[in-house]
C-alpha cells in the first residue's frame, strides 16, 4: 500500500509541514498575548486583591502581628498594633513576642506548639503589656504561615477590655442586686442614678421615688455641710467613709456608715456609695459603754456617798438650825439655815443628775444644747473622782494639781462633756497604778477653751499612739471594752472641738481637749423662771396625784398661799374621784403609783373630764425615774409634759403657768428631758 | 482458542469484490468466522460489497462502517474496504443495531443496551459520526448496563466530506444509526487511548454551553475566543479546529478524581449565536485549553496507547488489535500517517492482524474499570487475545 513520495510529493509535504508551523506559530503567539493579557489582568487582580487585603489589614480594628516561631521576632504589625500598644512599627520589629505579652501569661509556648500542630490557635484570653506598662485584657486567636522560608505565627488579637469592663459591671450589678447593704449611685450633683432593693426597703421609699430624689434628701438637715465636705472628697477622687443618719420616709433616723467613692456609671462620672446600718453596732456600742459607765459609777460609789453624806449632813444640820433658831423665835436666821437646806438639796440634786446622764445615751447633736461652765463641770468630775484618786489608806498615791478655769463657757450637752472629763481622769489614774501626779490644767485664750489632764503614768507606746482613739482599740485587755476614748473623742469633735494625746513611754500622757469657747447667752435666751412667785393673772385649778403623802404635804403648804389651788390624792382612786367632782386646768400625776402608773391614770383622768363635761386640761408625768418614758405612749395617752424630780417648787409653779398657759418651755414633750 | 485474519481491497465495489474477500478471509482463517468486521469508504454498491463479503465468509454477523480511511497492518487505504474475521471457540458474539440515531441518541444507546441478551464482557459500537452525539450514546448505555462495560469503537466517518455516513450490521446497511457488538465468554482484551495534543495557553471555564455547543467563554462569545486564538488562520474554522481542539478534564463519578484530558475537535461555527460546535459534549463549568500536536507527540501517543493496551492485556498473546483513530491525525500527520500505524504493529509484531479506520470520534475507557468516554483526535486501540 505503501509507496516512496515523489520530490513533488515530498516538496508538497515539507510545504504543508512548513504551513502547518507558522499556524502553529502564529495561534501561540496569540495565546501567547491572550496570555500575557491575561497574566496582566491577573497582575491587575493580584495588585488589587493585595490592596484590598492591605487596606482590611491597615484598616482592621484588631491587632495584627506576625512573628518569626524560631526567634519569637515580630516580623510586621498593622497600625493598629501600634497604637494599641504605644509602640511604634520599627520599634515592634526589633521586640519579641514576650515583649508585649504581659509578663505573668502562661502557656505561650505550648500554644505554639499546638499551632504547629493544627495549624490554628483557638481563641482564647490572654493580657498584653503596653508601652506605658499597662495591662489590657485581649482575646487571641492566629494561624501558622510560611513566609519567606520561615514559620511564622500570625495573631489576630481583640480588645476585650471594654467587654471585661461589661462583664464586670454585669457582675457588679449582680453584686448590687444582691449585696445586702443599700447601695446608691448618684450623679455628682447629687441625683440619684441607681439605688438597690435594700435601699429601698431600709428607707422606706419605692425604686422609683428615690430615682426622683437627691442624697442629701435622706440625711437630716443638719448634716448637709458634712455632705458638701464629703461630696468634694470624692469628686477630687478621694475614697471616703462617713458615718451619719438618714431619715426614712416616716422620719425615723437610722445610723449608717457610708463608704463612697467616684465611679464611672453609664459612661459619666458619679458617685457609688455603700451603707452600712450601724443601728446594731450603735446598740451593742451603747450597751457597752453604759456598761462602763455604770462600772465607773461603781467604782465611784464611795466617792458619790461621801458626798451625799456631807450634803446630808449640811441638810440635817440646816434643819435642825433652822427649827431651833425658829423655836427661839430668830426668824431671820432660821430662813438663812433652811437656805442651806435648800441649796445643800440642789446640789445632791445635781449629783444625781450627773450621775444619771453620765449613764444615759447621749444625743448625736448639740443643735439642743445649752450654754454651761465648763470649770464648774471640770469641779464636779474631779469631786465625783475623788475616791480614786484619794484613799484615805494611802492619801500621798497621788497628788491632784488641779487649776479650775474662769470663764471658761462652752456650748453643748455637758452630761456628755462631763462623760468625756470623768474618763479621762480615770483613765489617767489608771495610768498610774503605783500613784504619780494628775494636773489639769485650763487655758482660755484665743475664742477656745483648752483643758490639759496629764499623768505621770506608763505612757503610751508610740505605736499605739495612732490607734488610741479608734474604736475598741485598748492596752487594758478584757476590762475595757476600748470604746471610751473613742467615744470621748466623738463625743469632742461632734462639740467641734480637739482631742489630742502627747505621751512618751515611761513619761506619762497629756489628754488635751480643746472646745470653741460660747458666749454668755443673752438673758432672754434663757427660760427665766423666777424663783418668787408672780403675782397670779387668775386662779389655776391644780390636782396633784402621788402616792408620797409628804411630797403633797409639801406642795399643799406652798402652794395655799398662792393663785394656784391645788388639791391633793395620794392614789389614782381618789385622784379620778377629784376630777369627777370638779374641773381643773392641770394635773400632776406621779408616773409610778401603786394602784395605777401615770400614763394610765392620765388617759383614764381626760376620758373622766370630757365625761362630766369639764373644758380640757393638761396633764403632765411627775417622776423620780431617770428613764425614758415613749413619746408615742405619751401622745397617744394625752401627755402634755414630764416634771423631772426633785423640782424646787418656784420652778414647779412656773412651769404650772406655762402649761396652762399653752407654752412648751421647760417640759419636756418628748418623755426624755425635762425639769 | 482465538484466530484472526483481515484483508482489504480497493474500490470500486461490488458483490464479486465482496465475494473475494469472504472467500479469501476465510482462506486465511482455516475456517468459517464467528464475526466480521469491514471498514470502508463510502463509495456506491456498498450493499452488493456487504451481500458478497457475507456470501463469500459463509457469515452474516458483520459489523462495521464507512470511514475517513481505513487501517490495515500494511498502512492506510483510500477508497478501499478492510475485513476482519474473527474465530473463537470460547467467545460468542451478538450484534444489534438501532436507527433514529440523530432525534435522540441517548434513547438509542439505551435501546441498543436493552437489546443485548445480556452483559456483554465488551462492547463495540459504531454510530453516525454526523447525526449521533457520542457522549449521548455513552450515558445511553451506561444508563441500561451501568459504567462497568468497556465501550469502545468510533463515530462513522464518510472520507471528510460531512455529508452522510453509513453503519453495517447483520449483513445491512444502515445510515443514522447505532451498531454494537458484545463480547460473551472468556473474552481476553486490552485497551489504550492516546492523543499526543497538550494544553497551551491558559484555561478558562465554559460558562454557557448546551450538549456539543459552547456559546461562552469567560463570559465572552466562544466563537470571539477561538478567533482571537487563531488569529487571521480562523477563516479555516471548522477544518483548523482538528487541529487546535479543546481540552478539559472530566471527573470520573466513581472514583471522584479527574480523568485525564478528554479532546473536543471543532465541527462547525455558529456565527450568528457566536456559538462553537464540537465533535462531543462539553460540560458547562468546564476548564478548557485550547491544545495542540505536532508530528511527533502524535506519533508517540500511538505507539503508548498500543504499549497500554498490550500492558491490559495482561499475560494474554494478542490475536487481533483494532484500531480507532480520529481523522484529525491524519490530517496532521499527512504523509507520516503510516508511521503512527507502523509504531503500534512494532508493539504487537508484525503477525497479528491489525485493522481499523479513521472516525469522527472514538469510543474507550482511559483504562479498564473505568467509565468509557468519547474522544477526538486519538488513537484509541482494542488488542484481543486468546487466554494464557
Amino acid at each position: 500500500m505503501t509507496q516512496r513520495p515523489t520530490a513533488d510529493q515530498r516538496i508538497q509535504e515539507l510545504e504543508s509541514l512548513l504551513e502547518q508551523a507558522e499556524r502553529k506559530s502564529d495561534i501561540l503567539t496569540n495565546l501567547l498575548k491572550e496570555a500575557s493579557a491575561e497574566f496582566n489582568q491577573a497582575l491587575d487582580d493580584v495588585s488589587r486583591s493585595e490592596a484590598n487585603f492591605r487596606a482590611i489589614i491597615e484598616n482592621a480594628p484588631e491587632a495584627i502581628y506576625m512573628f518569626d516561631i524560631d526567634t519569637r521576632r515580630i516580623l510586621d504589625c498593622n497600625p493598629y498594633t501600634t497604637q494599641w500598644l504605644g509602640y511604634s512599627r520599627n520599634e515592634l520589629v526589633t521586640m519579641g513576642v514576650e515583649d508585649i505579652i504581659a509578663p505573668a501569661s502562661q502557656g505561650v509556648d505550648e500554644n505554639i506548639r499546638k499551632a504547629m500542630e493544627d495549624g490554628i490557635v483557638r481563641i482564647q484570653e490572654r493580657q498584653f503589656r503596653t508601652r506605658y506598662g499597662a495591662i489590657v485584657d485581649a482575646e487571641v486567636t492566629g494561624t501558622v504561615i510560611e513566609l519567606h522560608g520561615k514559620t511564622c505565627f500570625v495573631a489576630l488579637v481583640r480588645d476585650i477590655t471594654e467587654r471585661k469592663k461589661i462583664e464586670s459591671l454585669q457582675r457588679y450589678k449582680e453584686l448590687f442586686k444582691n449585696v445586702t447593704d443599700p447601695v446608691f449611685i448618684c450623679h455628682s450633683q447629687g441625683a440619684f442614678l441607681e439605688v438597690n432593693d435594700v435601699a429601698c426597703e431600709r428607707l422606706q421609699y419605692s425604686h422609683a421615688e428615690l430615682l426622683d430624689m437627691f442624697f442629701k434628701d435622706i440625711f437630716p438637715p443638719g448634716a448637709y455641710g458634712m455632705l458638701s465636705r464629703v461630696g468634694r472628697k470624692i469628686r477630687s477622687g478621694e475614697a471616703v467613709q462617713f458615718e451619719s443618719e438618714a431619715v426614712t420616709r416616716t422620719g425615723e433616723r437610722i445610723p449608717f456608715e457610708f463608704h463612697s467613692r467616684l465611679i464611672e456609671f453609664q459612661r459619666k462620672p458619679a458617685i457609688l456609695s455603700v451603707a452600712r446600718d450601724l443601728s446594731a453596732r450603735k446598740r451593742m456600742e451603747e450597751t457597752l459603754i453604759r456598761t462602763e459607765r455604770l462600772s465607773a459609777v461603781g467604782e465611784m460609789a464611795a466617792g458619790v456617798a461621801h458626798n451625799f453624806n456631807n450634803l446630808l449632813q449640811m441638810m440635817l444640820g440646816a434643819g435642825e438650825a433652822a427649827l431651833r433658831k425658829m423655836d427661839a423665835g430668830e426668824i431671820r436666821k432660821s430662813r438663812e439655815a433652811l437656805k442651806t437646806l435648800i441649796e445643800a438639796c440642789q446640789r445632791g440634786s445635781d449629783i444625781v443628775r450627773r450621775i444619771k446622764d453620765f449613764t444615759l445615751a447621749r444625743s448625736e447633736s448639740i443643735e439642743a444644747g445649752s450654754v454651761f461652765d465648763l470649770g464648774e463641770l471640770v469641779d464636779e468630775a474631779v469631786q465625783l473622782t475623788r475616791p480614786l484618786w484619794s484613799n484615805p489608806v494611802d492619801p500621798n498615791k497621788y497628788t491632784l494639781n488641779f487649776t479650775r478655769p474662769l470663764g471658761a463657757l462652752v456650748e453643748g450637752n455637758p452630761s456628755e462633756i462631763y462623760e468625756v472629763l470623768v474618763n479621762t481622769i480615770k483613765n489617767a489614774l489608771e495610768a498610774m497604778p503605783d500613784g504619780g501626779r494628775l494636773s489639769i490644767m485650763p487655758i482660755v485664750e484665743n475664742g477656745r477653751v483648752s483643758l490639759s489632764i496629764s499623768d505621770t503614768g506608763v505612757g503610751i507606746a508610740e505605736e499605739n499612739l495612732q490607734r488610741l482613739f479608734q474604736p475598741f482599740f485598748t492596752t487594758k485587755g478584757l476590762k475595757s471594752s476600748g470604746l471610751g476614748l473613742s467615744s470621748s473623742y466623738g463625743i469632742i469633735r461632734k462639740h467641734r472641738g480637739e482631742m489630742t494625746v502627747d505621751s512618751r513611754p515611761g513619761q506619762g500622757a497629756t489628754f488635751t481637749i480643746s472646745l470653741p469657747r460660747a458666749k454668755a447667752p443673752m438673758a432672754s435666751d434663757a427660760c427665766a423662771l423666777s424663783d418668787d412667785p408672780q403675782p397670779a393673772s387668775g386662779r389655776i385649778r391644780f390636782l396633784v396625784v402621788d402616792d408620797e403623802k409628804n411630797i403633797l404635804k409639801m406642795l399643799e403648804l406652798y402652794f395655799e398661799d398662792s393663785s394656784i389651788d391645788v388639791t391633793t390624792a395620794s392614789n389614782a382612786q381618789q385622784g379620778l374621784q377629784a376630777i369627777q367632782n370638779g374641773p381643773f386646768d392641770l394635773v400632776l400625776c406621779d408616773y409610778s403609783m401603786d394602784d395605777m402608773n401615770g400614763l394610765v391614770f392620765c388617759e383614764a383622768a381626760r376620758a373622766q373630764a370630757r365625761a362630766a363635761g369639764w373644758p380640757e386640761m393638761k396633764c403632765l408625768l411627775y417622776t423620780g425615774l431617770s428613764q425614758t418614758i415613749d413619746p408615742i405612749e405619751m401622745k397617744r395617752r394625752g401627755i402634755d409634759g414630764v416634771v423631772r424630780k426633785p423640782i424646787p417648787c418656784a420652778k414647779l409653779q412656773g412651769i404650772i403657768r406655762q402649761a396652762v398657759a399653752g407654752e412648751a418651755c421647760q417640759v419636756s414633750t418628748n418623755g426624755r428631758g425635762g425639769v | 482458542m482465538l484466530n484472526a485474519a483481515t484483508i482489504s481491497a480497493k474500490g470500486p465495489f461490488d458483490h464479486a469484490t465482496g465475494l473475494r474477500m469472504g472467500t479469501e478471509l476465510v482462506r486465511k482463517l482455516g475456517q468459517t468466522p464467528t464475526a466480521l468486521w469491514l471498514f470502508c469508504a463510502p463509495l456506491p454498491d456498498m450493499t452488493a460489497l456487504i451481500t458478497g463479503i457475507c456470501d463469500g465468509a459463509g457469515c452474516d454477523r458483520l459489523i462495521g462502517c464507512t470511514t475517513a480511511g481505513e487501517i490495515t497492518g500494511e498502512g492506510l487505504g483510500v477508497d478501499s474496504a478492510v475485513l476482519a474475521g474473527l474465530f473463537s471457540d470460547h467467545i460468542e458474539v451478538e450484534i444489534i443495531s438501532v436507527e433514529g440515531l440523530g432525534a435522540d441518541s441517548t434513547a438509542a444507546g439505551m435501546r441498543l443496551a436493552e437489546s443485548f441478551s445480556a452483559t456483554p464482557k465488551y462492547l463495540q459500537i459504531f454510530s453516525d459520526g454526523l447525526t449521533g452525539n457520542g457522549s449521548a450514546i455513552l450515558r445511553g448505555i451506561a444508563a441500561k448496563l451501568g459504567d462497568d462495560v468497556p465501550i469502545c469503537g468510533g463515530a462513522a466517518g464518510d472520507n471528510g466530506r460531512f455529508k452522510r455516513t453509513h453503519q453495517f450490521a447483520g449483513g445491512k446497511l444502515f445510515t443514522d444509526a447505532l451498531c454494537g457488538v458484545a463480547f460473551y465468554g472468556d473474552v481476553h482484551f486490552g485497551t489504550g487511548v492516546r492523543s499526543g495534543w497538550e494544553p497551551i495557553g491558559l484555561a478558562k471555564r465554559v460558562t454557557r454551553a448546551r450538549d456539543n455547543i459552547v456559546y461562552e467563554l469567560n463570559g465572552e462569545p466562544a466563537l470571539d475566543v477561538f478567533e482571537r486564538f487563531l488569529g487571521h488562520h480562523s477563516d479555516k474554522l471548522p477544518a483548523i479546529g482538528v487541529e487546535y481542539p479543546l481540552g478539559f478534564s472530566m471527573l470520573n463519578p466513581c472514583t471522584d478524581k479527574t480523568e485525564s484530558l478528554i479532546l473536543r475537535a471543532t465541527m462547525a461555527v455558529d456565527r450568528r449565536a457566536r456559538g462553537v460546535v464540537f465533535a462531543g459534549d462539553i460540560p458547562e463549568g468546564a476548564m478548557v485549553y485550547l491544545t495542540c500536536g505536532d508530528i511527533n507527540s502524535i506519533l508517540d501517543a500511538a505507539e503508548t496507547a498500543a504499549i497500554d493496551a498490550r500492558r491490559a492485556l495482561n499475560h494474554s498473546a494478542p490475536q487481533i488489535v483494532f484500531c480507532f483513530s480520529c481523522m484529525a491525525r491524519r490530517i496532521v500527520l499527512g504523509r507520516r500517517t503510516e508511521d503512527g500505524i507502523k509504531r503500534i504493529r512494532s508493539q504487537f509484531g508484525p503477525s497479528v492482524p491489525l485493522i481499523g479506520f479513521y472516525s469522527y470520534g472514538e469510543y474507550s475507557p482511559f483504562k479498564l474499570g473505568t467509565p468509557s468516554f468519547l474522544h477526538n483526535e486519538t488513537m484509541a486501540l482494542t488488542a484481543m487475545g486468546d487466554g494464557p
